[in-house]
């Protein structure tokens, strides 16, 4: 038997008053040495006294039985059941927002739906833009059917890019380049003039290229070495824009906007 | 559902009726979880509380030291309050090494005696563990423990010698001595003691 398999036996013997001579002065060496050993050891002298006291430990076995019981009576945590319905509501409003969204179901914003409209002979006859807004007319068996719906297409200009959102305000090597203005998602109408400010870094000329939410690059100011720049009214259309500052081909800030 | 008085709660605790144990969880936990729950302690540190609360209370009423000069649910919830605030103290002292500011006692009933909560934490925790040991363990360890000599334990369990006995014996002790070696709780409170 390895001196490790021997442990417990020692321990026990030890606690019972059963070590002599060599054998306890061995022990005690170890003992000193080893805080392990000592909690060990402790553990062994305190088991020995909980667990003599089998009255005690009858009324444990009780008070868990009796716990355990109450449990099963009581069935699940209310906290628990509360939380389950709570994501499977969220579960079922993300599927359902999912289904709604013209990006993943393309029929949603191209079809109008109108209750009780019976099968058409004719699909769309004419498609008016104005405002935002497209009007549909419809005719079946002379009755015009009208009906409203948001553009899909100027919702999609304002759909946010998300892996630009992942960026927005990122900065790098910027040293003391502070972008001032535009606040961050600020709102501009389209008739007004967008003005970028920054406190500049005196190094270097830096270089303003603004996307549309799709990524796709619709401005871009060329160098400058002053500390504003501005985008006369009507330059940009409706839509959420971001706009990243240039420094020697880093990326030093990233923004966003949105013309209405 | 029945109402009991003091003195049936007292007869029920002292056999160690489970009925009389469920009854004083319907009755007494709720404000036993009350008091726990609002000074920084959780559900289940409500239920140890209880747990310990109810050892004292058998404990006294074993010995015959169980005076009341109160009903006896104002008595045990002096002695839960009193087991949460000592504990609360002395964990926060070991986590962070601070001391909690305890709320004022003026209003409860105080203790005439004390109570080492660090043990009853400790004797909880053992107890636990050794009734989640298989059976057979449990059988072999309480023989031991009651100082039953090794001969007699093979002949009980059937063994085929009394050295087979103490090789299980071991085993069954090494297996529980792992098991409260690895629970946090003793793990946190009492490996620096």
């Amino acid at each position: 038997m390895s001196n490790r398999e021997k442990l417990p036996e020692l321990i026990d013997r030890y606690n019972n008053g059963e070590l002599s001579g060599d054998e306890l002065t061995a022990f005690l060496e170890m003992l000193k040495a080893s805080p392990r050993l000592r909690k060990e050891v402790k553990l062994d002298s305190d088991l020995n006294k909980i667990l003599a006291d089998s009255d005690i430990l009858e009324l444990r076995k009780v008070i868990l039985s009796v716990q355990k019981n109450r449990k099963k009576r009581k069935g699940p945590d209310l906290q628990i059941i509360l939380l389950a319905a709570s994501l499977l509501l969220l579960i079922g409003i993300e599927v359902f927002l999912f289904m709604n969204y013209p990006q993943h179901n393309p029929s949603i914003g191209n079809k109008i739906i109108s209750k009780n409209q019976p099968v058409l002979k004719q699909p769309v006859q004419k498609i008016k833009i104005e405002n935002q807004i497209t009007t549909t007319e419809t005719e079946n068996k002379g009755t015009k059917n009208i009906t409203y719906k948001k553009e899909a297409k100027t919702a999609d200009n304002f759909r946010e890019n998300l892996s630009f959102e992942n960026i927005i305000g990122a900065t790098r090597h910027a040293g003391s380049f502070r972008m001032v203005a535009p606040a961050m998602g600020a709102h501009f109408s389209e008739k007004a003039t967008i003005v970028f400010k920054w406190t500049p870094d005196k190094q270097a000329k830096i270089e303003l290229k603004i996307m549309d939410n799709s990524g796709s690059g619709v401005h871009e100011s060329g160098s400058l070495d002053q500390s504003d720049y501005s985008l006369a009214p009507g330059t940009l259309k409706q839509g959420l824009y971001y706009y990243k500052v240039m420094q020697k081909d880093e990326i030093i800030f990233f923004g966003k906007f949105i013309v209405d | 559902m029945i109402n009991y008085s003091d003195e049936a709660i007292i007869t029920g605790l002292k056999e160690k009726r489970g009925v009389s144990i469920d009854y004083l969880y319907s009755e007494y936990f709720p404000m036993v979880k009350s008091i726990v729950v609002k000074n920084f302690g959780t559900y289940e540190d409500a239920e140890d509380v209880f747990h310990d609360g109810l050892m004292i209370l058998y404990e006294k009423i074993q010995k015959g030291t169980l005076v009341l000069t109160c009903s006896l649910k104002t008595f045990f919830f002096a002695i839960c309050r009193h087991i949460w605030l000592q504990r609360l103290e002395r964990k926060t002292r070991l986590i962070y090494c601070a001391d909690v500011v305890n709320e004022s006692a003026e209003d409860y009933y105080s203790l005439p005696f004390e109570i080492d909560e660090a043990n009853l934490e400790k004797v909880r925790i053992c107890q636990f563990h050794f009734l989640f040991l298989p059976e057979d363990c449990q059988k072999i360890l309480r023989m031991f423990f009651s100082k039953v000599k090794m001969s007699e334990i093979a002949i009980c369990m059937g063994f085929k010698d009394p050295y087979y006995a103490k090789v299980r014996k071991y085993l069954c002790k090494n297996m529980l001595r792992k098991k409260i070696l690895n629970d946090p709780r003793y793990k946190t409170y009492f490996d620096n003691e």
